[in-house]
């Protein structure tokens, strides 16, 4: 049996939706539901995958990954697979950024200690 | 709790479709038999007659007979050879790893890989079954502990407290408290309703303590 949350993603990927979302997001008139705020779970639920598939389709149209095809948009196991490899590819590049940066701040502080040693080497032989 | 309502609480929890940005003012709605209802966060007032009742919950618990800590049942069901909970949780942790291993695999198949595409798919849906199965009996086995027990009494006050009815007055939307005290949910609330709400309260705590 299919739950809430399958027929959900489906409307949410439909051309339909995706381009009421993005023109609601240009254009501040037109409006996604009869209340704009207080959203009732269902309807963050919907916010969600508008936008979670809004980014899928906008990789697609980038040519971004090569593992994004609209079968994967299509197939909710195969989107969540391909969303799960994107997050672990982004957390991966995140966690080497923040080794360099490191490794960078490392060497800039050897490189300044250095420095000091010399101006201190330099300081003392011509006293 | 039966195994299709854990399954759905545990979707509900686990469901990326929490946009934290999306709720508005600390509420959450949700629809029951065609009314609105919504939880909100409780205020320190409230929190602290909560904290202060499930204190004095758990004092109670551990003075009565028969009743046993999270550690001790565990040991107890791991000595007369029921389960052990340890070993299960472990397995639990296992399968999680299997599915996050096999939803790479099937990220990388291309399209006109059928054969594999449904063989992972089959895996994953095979993972997720005995993951439920799992939770399921992990629950069951813990629901006893005091420490379950209390926390159960716990979010069972708060929702007594938070969950509200939506109501149209005088053309005006206006919410109202669900129950009018503790008691009055204990003895009236229907089992469905309570249930939705706490999942909802949950949700929206959880969201305010990551």
């Amino acid at each position: 049996m299919k739950n809430i949350d399958y027929y959900i993603r489906d409307l949410a990927k439909t051309d339909y939706w995706q381009s009421l979302y993005i023109a609601s997001k240009q254009n501040n008139g037109v409006q996604l539901f009869e209340n704009s705020y207080n959203f009732s779970s269902l309807q963050v639920q919907f916010l969600q995958w508008l936008s979670l598939y809004s980014l899928l389709y906008n990789e697609l149209s980038q040519h971004e990954n090569k593992f994004l095809t609209e079968a994967v948009i299509n197939n909710h196991v195969r989107a969540d697979a391909y969303l799960y490899m994107r997050r672990k590819t982004i957390e991966l590049e995140w966690k080497k950024h923040q080794k360099e940066k490191h490794i960078d701040e490392l060497k800039s502080k050897h490189k300044n200690a250095k420095h000091e040693v010399s101006e201190v080497i330099d300081v003392q032989f011509r006293g | 709790m039966g195994k299709e309502t854990l399954k759905k609480a545990i979707t509900e929890l686990e469901s990326l479709s929490f946009s934290p940005e999306l709720i508005q003012d600390n509420k959450i709605c949700f629809s029951y038999n065609n009314e609105i209802y919504r939880v909100r966060m409780p205020n320190q007032r409230e929190l602290m007659e909560a904290d202060r009742l499930k204190n004095e919950q758990q004092v109670l618990l551990l003075k009565q007979e028969n009743t046993l800590t999270k550690k001790q049942l565990k040991n107890l069901l791991k000595d007369t050879n029921k389960a052990d909970i340890d070993l299960l949780e472990k397995k639990l942790e296992e399968l999680g790893n299997d599915l996050c291993e096999q939803y790479l695999l099937l990220a990388k198949v291309i399209d006109a890989d059928t054969v594999t595409i449904k063989k992972y798919e089959d895996i994953i849906k095979e993972i997720k079954e005995s993951r439920y199965t799992l939770l399921e009996e992990i629950s069951n086995h813990l629901s006893p502990a005091i420490e379950n027990q209390v926390e159960g009494f716990y979010m069972s006050y708060l929702t007594s407290v938070c969950t509200e009815k939506h109501k149209i007055v005088e053309n005006k939307v206006e919410w109202f408290s669900v129950w009018s005290s503790f008691d009055e949910y204990l003895d009236k609330a229907e089992a469905d309703l309570s249930y939705y709400a706490i999942c909802s309260l949950t949700k929206l705590i959880m969201h305010i303590r990551q």
